[in-house]
């Protein structure tokens, strides 16, 4: 795997060029490009807050202040995982004549969704942080504290980055083998979502099933994420640190298994795409 | 030529499984609970070679053979099961020219793009890129997105991008079936320039009269096997004997396993059918102009009076040449009982070059009533031997000029 890394490395310039590729090609040739990346959280965020302030209120059940700001803080990291496993998952397939007829590195192309998508969450972020200047300051002084806790960004974000990737590996390799995995990810990915305190906060889960199963919601390595992710960007606070070591032993081991499996599968890609 | 060795391949095995149903799908795997069956097909059974630097060898063989595999496993896309291969240098492969080519991508875009695939940095395209689009000569078009392309702009550009990575090695897979005539011209023009540069070029192709010119050495495999290797005009030399060989016993299958349309009420029956030459061999090629006889074997379960046998020739596309039987001429069989065979002999075959399907049949003597009708179930190959004659049939003739005074001085006297 060392060895893979080095050749990773030697790769770099490719690399930049599959997300270059990626950023580009999203947006061809829609009028307003790239801002749908900006736009597509903002219009579900008004849809959730829609449906749960106005529809079916749960304000008072979770007691979350300023739901817009709780949703994006959730739904920003969320859209990134979502968005690179399911790219992924077709990424060696959709690019069969590619795979068939050049040798490169094959994780490029799963990896590369990654970072591509990872400029769009960049992107998002900075206008997540104008809406908690325009919402979050008028609503609730504890913003003003807000800068001082975006540092665990910095730890938080690779987490996620490793986790996400982790997963992708997994999923883009096996979808060789098995084109349901790309049927499966959906629903899966789905369920996740509602399985993740992002549209309602973690606390309306508790006494509404018996522990154990709590304690298996909870154990959901993407829900200790997201959870860190509130934290800084809603809560305006230190995330736990329990879930921070949680989550990146979580994303890391995720890490190893997806990028071995990927690795032993690798070499019969260009047989069986 | 005592150079470095370059490409070192030994004793290389390739399988690929062949399914008989493909199950992808969940479902299928788990209530089975194992993979879908397959067979294992070997493309490759231990090959082992050597290039040295500069050498451009050719890789020769029928489809199938392993050509395109040993191709993909010196580029890296392929892994072998067994055996070893050692490279030395940087390897460019034109294996699909364009692949990769993202169609809402302008052709620069995808020039940095594909470049980068294939392993040049960004500097080194930018370095490049006017060489590129000049050879491509797409400069008008360059940024448009490549879905506007036609397929032969596509190929071009792919060419002239894999062509500028200036690799040590390059791979060749029938590239010289790209473009027009003049860019065909082209990229042979470039590849002969590499090859005076002192790269190593290793080509896979169909078209042998380019392998015996471009390369020094060639390998011939088949079935996955190395039969011959050595000088390139002395293994395509052999290798287009075996395939004339080849095409001969290729006629005798094809005839055991096509059968027209038969039918009749059988009483008697053709059980067998034979074109023999001057000399009784069983042949399916025959030459304009050499000996044919038709032998027919037939068995008739009680006695028949005065069958009449006929034999039809119909070209592939389905044009009805000749048809014929022996009461038109004139030959009346008493009666037939049991086993016997019967003879139509051609002569002089008149059919020029080409391939024709043979019927033959039994009637009785009224001809309305089929004892046993094989419809175009015999195949029969001609070649022209030493004539150059167009069309389907020889008509014997001659040519002469005709001594014969001018008219006009005729006149005079």
């Amino acid at each position: 795997m060392i060895a893979a890394f080095n050749t990773l490395l030697s790769y770099k310039e490719l690399l930049l060029n599959f997300t270059r590729k990626e950023l580009k090609v999203k947006y061809k040739n829609s009028v307003l490009g790239f801002f749908w990346s900006l736009l597509n959280p903002i219009l579900m965020m008004l849809v959730f807050t829609v449906i749960f302030t106005i529809v079916l209120p749960i304000k008072n059940i979770g007691g979350i202040e300023n739901f817009p700001l709780f949703f994006l803080a959730g739904f920003l990291p969320w859209n990134f995982f979502s968005a690179t496993v399911t790219g992924s998952t077709t990424s060696i397939v959709g690019n069969g004549a590619l795979v068939k007829k050049v040798f490169f590195p094959r994780e490029l192309l799963p990896v590369s969704i990654g970072f591509a998508n990872l400029v769009n969450f960049a992107l998002e972020l900075g206008v997540f942080f104008l809406f908690v200047l325009i919402t979050g300051l008028v609503s609730d002084p504890k913003y003003l504290e807000f800068y001082k806790f975006l540092p665990y960004l910095l730890i938080i974000i690779p987490i996620l980055f490793t986790f996400t990737i982790g997963v992708s590996l997994l999923v883009a390799s096996l979808n060789v083998y098995m084109r349901d995995v790309q049927h499966l990810i959906g629903i899966l990915l789905m369920v996740t979502f509602y399985a993740t305190p992002i549209i309602y906060p973690i606390a309306i889960m508790e006494g509404r099933a018996p522990p154990i199963y709590i304690q298996a919601y909870k154990a959901n390595p993407v829900t200790a994420i997201i959870e860190s992710f509130h934290h800084v960007l809603h809560g305006v606070s230190h995330p736990s640190f329990n879930l921070l070591v949680y989550s990146a032993v979580v994303a890391v081991a995720v890490f190893l298994v997806g990028y071995t499996v990927f690795l032993r599968l690798e070499p019969a890609f260009a047989e069986e795409v | 030529m005592a150079g470095k060795v370059v490409i070192r391949v030994d004793d290389v095995w390739k399988n690929f499984k062949i399914y008989q149903e493909r199950n992808l799908s969940l479902k299928e795997t788990l209530l089975r609970r194992r993979r879908a069956k397959y067979e294992a097909f070997w493309a490759l059974k231990g090959v082992s070679f050597e290039v040295e630097e500069g050498t451009t060898i050719g890789i020769i063989g029928e489809n199938g053979s392993g050509k395109s595999s040993m191709l993909k496993i010196l580029a890296k896309i392929l892994r072998p099961n067994k055996g070893s291969i050692e490279i030395n240098g940087k390897i460019s492969a034109l294996l699909e020219l364009g692949a990769g080519f993202h169609p809402d991508l302008t052709g620069r875009e995808n020039t940095y793009l594909n470049g980068s695939i294939l392993g040049l940095t960004r500097a080194q395209i930018d370095e490049r890129i006017d060489d590129i689009i000049a050879f491509s000569e797409l400069s008008k078009f360059i940024d448009m997105p490549v879905k506007s392309y036609s397929s032969g702009m596509y190929v071009r550009l792919g060419f002239a991008v894999a062509i500028n990575v200036d690799p040590d090695i390059l791979l060749v897979d029938e590239i010289l079936a790209v473009g027009d005539e003049s860019f065909q011209r082209k990229c042979l023009n470039k590849l002969y320039e590499l090859k005076e540069q002192g790269k190593t070029i290793v080509v896979v192709s169909h078209a042998l009269d380019q392998v015996r010119n471009i390369c020094d050495e060639a390998i011939w495999l088949e079935h996955g096997v190395m039969k011959e290797s050595g000088r390139a005009a002395q293994v395509v030399d052999s290798y287009l004997e075996e395939v004339n060989r080849q095409e001969e016993s290729k006629a005798t299958e094809l005839e055991e396993v096509e059968h027209g349309a038969r039918w009749g009420s059988g009483e008697v029956k053709i059980t067998g059918v034979r074109f023999l030459d001057d000399v009784e061999n069983e042949r399916h090629i025959f030459k304009t102009g050499e000996r044919l006889v038709v032998e027919m074997d037939y068995e008739a379960s009680e006695e028949i009076a005065r069958p009449v046998f006929g034999v039809a020739i119909h070209s592939r596309d389905g044009v009805h040449i000749t048809g014929t039987n022996s009461k038109f001429s004139g030959t009346i069989f008493d009666k037939i009982a049991g086993k016997g065979s019967v003879r139509y002999v051609i002569e002089l075959l008149p059919l020029l070059k080409g391939s024709y399907v043979v019927s033959t049949v039994v009637y009785d003597f009224s001809c309305l009533h089929p004892y046993d009708h094989h419809d175009r179930a015999y195949m029969l190959e001609v070649s022209s031997g030493e004539l150059s004659d167009y069309g389907v049939f020889h008509i014997p003739a001659s040519w002469g000029l005709h001594d014969r005074q001018p008219i006009r001085e005729l006149e005079k006297d």
